[in-house]
């Protein structure tokens, strides 16, 4: 597929050049007298096709087809070491709108126009605000890294016909009825192709090619006390092309139902649980995603503006070099460009900047942090990991993460050093975590689900695991007093697992893609672990919300 | 570029899966600890094309089909059931009815979305009825001790449900072609023609035997610019046109001189200085007149307002007493599909609780005659007379359909403004105001926050008595309380004016019309309105051609 996506010319060529006109004339002429200077404007304009579509039971429930331009601003004055930005509020200088589906010159002009003298004279308060509450302290990183102008063109992408996800959103929701039925059984496709420009006063014209394509299967059930139950599936590729056969998501969208289905019918867990956990298959990779990601990524929160609403900024959990987050002889590295095909994978990242490999952590001891052009004390300058919606404050983040351990271990030995640890709590078992249910298809369609930093979802269920290796399967825990120490905590790790996600977005939604499939595709390999001690509590039931109707019979 | 056609689904559910649904529930329930006294299911389809340019370009083109469901079922007796008002601290339960889109087609996914929703419902309504039985043993007595439900026999009809016909590579032209002219001033900092088409079709089945297939076709094209003036206010004016069929609509020439017209009037706006607060003689004209009668007095006849002890209740205790000038009558009338060759957005033939439209003699010679009821009775007016109306996702209340003002010995326009500066030199004043143009408004009408109304002018012109020229002004807002702005009402002009608009209250968004003739008040007061604190653009407009 990204064979496709190298060399395709731009037919946007024209409004770009339009749009460089309209920079300059922004970075030059607009000016306020007692206003410091503009010393860098950027342009981020994205230029795509998108198809969003949602079905259930086999028929379509929501479409949206078109083209989807959208326009970034971001307008800096002052001086890198301090600048309007970095510091609380939503008007700060950074801006976008939804440009016309038919993009001309003289449209892509008065929409750059408009924007560009709004954030302006918010760039200008902010200023202002920022001056009046915040004096930096002497080691200050500032706010902005300077680089050399890049020139560099990778072409579009060219967008796939629709029809086939149309009929894919069908049949793998299609596949997904079962006899009784779930509650919710729904899919939800984002995709979008084409092209990204960054221009800046630099004198930067880049030029990228955009290609996303999100299937997400939800599903959604009661226990018989009401609780409720979900799983989920992500495929996250560049496009229809890089999608498992029809067949295979079909098999993977049924078996997800009923394997729903065959968690709501088992015994719920009855007493509070404290002693070694086992993390397995995708809930591995996630305790990784919700546990260690944020301490990777080092771009620095805002700095509160203090208003009568309150502090307003970014609530960010300080991140640490030299902090130890996980066991002796563990590493981890981000590195885009490691799975081409992958859709987090980039070779160029948001503001332009080479993408690097990054080793993050050494011997379980964070050394370096993922980067965008926004230094960090002891951190000054970009590692090619900005990403971001346009017209939001590019901020460093992970894309494809590497955890590896310092050595792993067998299924049967991990399984033997479990029940070594239950054996001071009394037990001759223990659990298994195989999946954690998904913020985005528990909640209301967030991708964090409300879910706080460093907190973990419940599971989808748990399994007894006992001496002899029989399982029995159990639903209802939720996990508490979860903290990122956790992963100081891991016993021992087993086989390399991988799994996509979507990392939420910050600083604005995307408009083409629905909830459940928007946000960053981002990419975890990690180990199975065992965690020396969890605490999971019975999820209390809901009595409330059991049905007083019988469901009707399906065809099945 | 991504290609296709979007989905061609039927505009009405299949009425099959509904009744059977309907019945499986309703053998299902009774065996429940509440009974259900009754259960309607309504399915609404809604196909919707966007057409829009700016700036000479293409800026929208959309087509969006949605199916959404909505389920009414009441546990308890029509005396007293799950949908009436709770009071205190259980009014914090929620009983907000779900927007709930269900697939486009498939007669199992819709049964199976009928069942959940149902469920949902009934649950819901029995946790009610047990406050509410609660509630009547410990809070007084209400003011208002009708029903909560009116039984009737439900209604059989079917209708051909018309799709959206419409050229659109020509009307995308067509617009393009405005925007140009929109665009066409230094001074238009934004502006937008659009064009949005609509089919509905709504299917209503319920425990009473209605059998409804029913809907519509609109089509409304909008022209919008926008400016900023030296003093940071932002004028804004649109100019719309309604047609049930696009044929109706006007043709080019005739909105290319109505974009004209408005890229003046904007230009001319901007450079208007702006007025002061003010109380005295002022016109407004037909278009003013009937969104002012809208918000002040429309909203106040909706009979569901009067059950309310939260409500104002401005009109309970009038029923048969004058309430107007004796030269003004008013009905409401969604049986009307056209008014003086234009169409009417609150035209409809059934309302959203079955019932079919009726023609309401609200006020006569200045009389009150009665309320705009949906199936919500109140005490003297049991029956619905077809008002019961909601968007998806809301429980129905009475609402307007089209609201018609007529009033005896009409004036010429010229007539009008000579009674109105009569009425300036009377009271001594420098001069009166004729409100040319209005986009919207509000009023309150619960008994908490001030009963007033606020109607936003937007052409506004200053009329002397001494022969000067007519003068623009910009940035005042129309404000008041009902009773006395009523009572000031002297006289009317022959000419009669249509608004077409979209009203939103308790039970969502519906299309309203409001037809009045230009009217003057003795006494009416302006109060500023708000004004913007941005600069105009730093630098000049782009200089592109389209």
């Amino acid at each position: 597929m990204i064979a496709l996506l190298i060399g395709l010319a731009s037919a946007q060529e024209p409004v770009v050049d339009a749009l460089a006109a309209e920079l300059l004339r922004t970075h030059t002429a607009l000016h306020l007298e007692d206003a410091p200077a503009l010393y860098l404007t950027r342009y981020r304009l994205l230029s795509l096709d998108s198809y969003a579509a949602s079905a259930s039971m086999g028929h379509l429930v929501s479409e949206r087809i078109g083209p989807d331009n959208t326009l970034g601003v971001e307008l800096r004055l002052g001086a890198p070491e301090y600048d309007n930005t970095g510091f609380g509020g939503w008007e700060n200088g950074l801006g976008r709108a939804s440009l016309n589906e038919e993009l001309t010159p003289h449209t892509a002009r008065l929409q750059a126009w408009r924007l560009s003298d709004r954030a302006y004279k918010e760039a200008v308060e902010q200023y202002a605000r920022k001056r009046a509450q915040f004096e930096p302290p002497e080691d200050y990183p500032g706010d902005f890294t300077l680089a050399p102008p890049r020139v560099l063109s990778l072409g579009r992408a060219e967008a796939a016909q629709v029809e086939p996800l149309r009929a894919l959103v069908r049949s793998l929701s299609e596949a997904m009825v079962t006899e009784p039925p779930l509650d919710r059984a729904e899919v939800y496709l984002g995709y979008e192709a084409g092209e990204e420009w960054l221009l800046d006063s630099a004198g930067s014209r880049v030029q990228l090619p955009h290609a996303e394509l999100s299937v997400r299967a939800v599903a959604q059930t009661r226990g018989p006390d009401g609780a409720l139950l979900s799983d989920g599936e992500l495929w996250s590729v560049r496009g229809p092309g890089d999608l498992p056969p029809v067949e295979e998501l079909e098999a993977r969208g049924r078996a997800l139902a009923e394997g729903l289905l065959a968690v709501a019918a088992a015994p719920a867990l009855e007493d509070e649980y404290v002693g070694p956990v086992l993390f397995e298959e995708g809930a591995a990779v996630d305790l990784f995603r919700y546990l260690l990601v944020g301490q990777l990524e080092g771009t620095p929160g805002e700095v509160p503006f203090e208003s009568w609403l309150g502090s307003m900024g970014q609530s960010k959990d300080p991140v640490r070099v030299l902090r130890r987050v996980l066991p002796d002889g563990w590493t981890v590295w981000d590195d885009p460009s490691l799975l081409p095909d992958h859709p987090g994978a980039f070779a160029v990242d948001a503001e332009g900047e080479p993408a690097q490999r990054v080793e993050l952590v050494e011997g379980g001891v964070v050394r370096d942090l993922l980067m965008s052009r926004v230094p960090r004390k002891g951190l000054s300058g970009s590692n090619g990991h900005a990403r971001g919606v346009a017209g939001s404050r590019l901020e460093g983040r992970v894309s494809l993460l590497e955890v590896r351990p310092a050595r792993h271990l067998g299924p049967a030995r991990l399984h033997r050093q479990a029940l070594r640890l239950a054996e001071p709590y009394g037990r001759d078992w223990y659990l298994v975590v195989r999946r954690l249910q998904e913020p985005a298809v528990r909640g209301a369609g967030r991708l964090d689900g409300g879910l706080e930093a460093g907190s973990l979802p419940p599971p989808v269920a748990v399994y007894r695991v006992h001496r002899d290796g029989s399982e029995a399967l159990l639903r209802g825990a939720v996990f508490a007093g979860v903290q990122r120490w956790m992963l100081r905590d891991i016993a021992a790790a087993g086989e390399q697992v991988e799994a996509t996600w979507l990392a939420p977005l910050r600083g604005g939604r995307r408009w083409s893609a629905p909830g459940p499939v928007e946000g960053l595709p981002s990419w975890i390999s990690a180990p199975e672990v065992l965690i020396r001690e969890v605490e999971l509590l019975p999820q209390q039931g809901a009595q409330r919300e059991l049905p007083a109707i019988p469901p009707p019979g399906t065809s099945r | 570029m991504l290609v296709s056609l979007l989905l061609a689904a039927a505009l009405a559910a299949p009425e099959d899966v509904l009744i059977s649904e309907l019945e499986r529930s309703l053998a299902a329930l009774p065996q429940a600890e509440e009974p259900v006294h009754y259960l309607a299911l309504t399915v609404q389809d809604r196909d919707v094309l966007r057409l829009s340019a700016s700036g000479g370009a293409v800026e929208q083109r959309a087509r969006e089909r949605r199916r959404t469901l909505d389920v009414d079922l009441r546990v308890g007796t029509p005396e007293l059931d799950s949908t009436h008002a709770l009071r205190g601290f259980s009014s914090l339960e929620t009983d907000e009815r779900d927007r709930r889109l269900v697939p486009l087609d498939g007669d199992e996914a819709l049964r199976h979305a009928v069942w959940a929703e149902v469920d949902a419902r009934y649950r819901a309504a029995s946790e009610r009825i047990v406050m509410l039985r609660s509630e009547a043993s410990v809070k007084v007595e209400e003011e208002d001790s009708a029903p909560d439900f009116e039984v009737r026999q439900g209604q059989v009809y079917r209708e051909e449900l018309a799709p959206i016909a419409i050229d659109e590579a020509s009307w995308l032209a067509t617009l393009t072609r405005l925007s140009v002219t929109l665009d066409g001033s230094p001074a238009v900092i934004g502006s937008r023609a659009g064009l949005e088409a609509v089919a509905e079709g709504d299917t209503l089945v319920d425990s009473e035997g209605a059998r409804l297939v029913h809907g519509r076709t609109h089509y409304r094209v909008t022209l919008a610019v926008r400016t900023v003036a030296e003093d940071g206010d932002e004028v804004s004016l649109v100019r719309t046109a309604d047609a049930h069929r696009v044929e109706g609509l006007p043709d080019e020439a005739a909105l290319d001189a109505l974009a004209r017209a408005l890229v003046d009037e904007v230009g001319a706006l901007r450079e208007a200085p702006r007025a002061t607060p003010y109380v005295g003689p002022v016109v407004l004209s037909g278009r003013a007149t009937a969104v002012f009668f809208h918000e002040i007095f429309g909203h106040r006849v909706e009979g569901h307002r009067q059950k309310s002890e939260d409500e104002g209740k401005t009109f309970a205790e009038r029923v048969g007493q004058p309430i107007l000038p004796d030269f003004i009558s008013v009905v409401d009338d969604p049986t009307l599909s056209t008014l003086g060759g234009v169409d009417l957005n609150g035209f409809y033939r059934f309302d959203d609780e079955g019932v079919a439209a009726q023609r309401v003699s609200l006020v006569e010679d200045g009389v009150f005659q009665g309320f705009l009821m949906g199936r919500t009775p109140i005490e003297g007016f049991a029956a619905s007379n077809g008002h019961g109306r909601r968007s998806a996702g809301h429980m129905p209340t009475s609402r307007m359909g089209n609201t018609l003002i007529s009033a005896r010995g009409g004036l010429s326009d010229e007539a009008l403004e000579a009674r109105l500066l009569d009425e300036v030199r009377a009271q001594g004043l420098p001069y009166g105001y004729w409100v040319e143009d209005i986009d919207g408004g509000f009023t309150q009408t619960g008994r908490v926050s001030p009963n007033a109304f606020n109607v936003r002018a937007v052409t506004v012109w200053r009329v002397f008595p001494d022969g000067r020229p007519r003068e623009l002004v910009r940035g005042v807002d129309l404000v008041g309380t009902p009773l006395t702005a009523f009572d000031a009402m002297i006289a009317a002009s022959e000419q009669v004016e249509v608004f077409n608009g979209t009203c939103g209250a308790e039970s969502g968004w519906v299309p309203v019309s409001a037809a009045a003739p230009a009217m003057l008040f003795r006494r009416l007061e302006f109060q500023l309105k708000e004004k913007g604190q941005e600069r105009p653009p730093l630098l000049d407009k782009p200089e592109v051609s389209p």
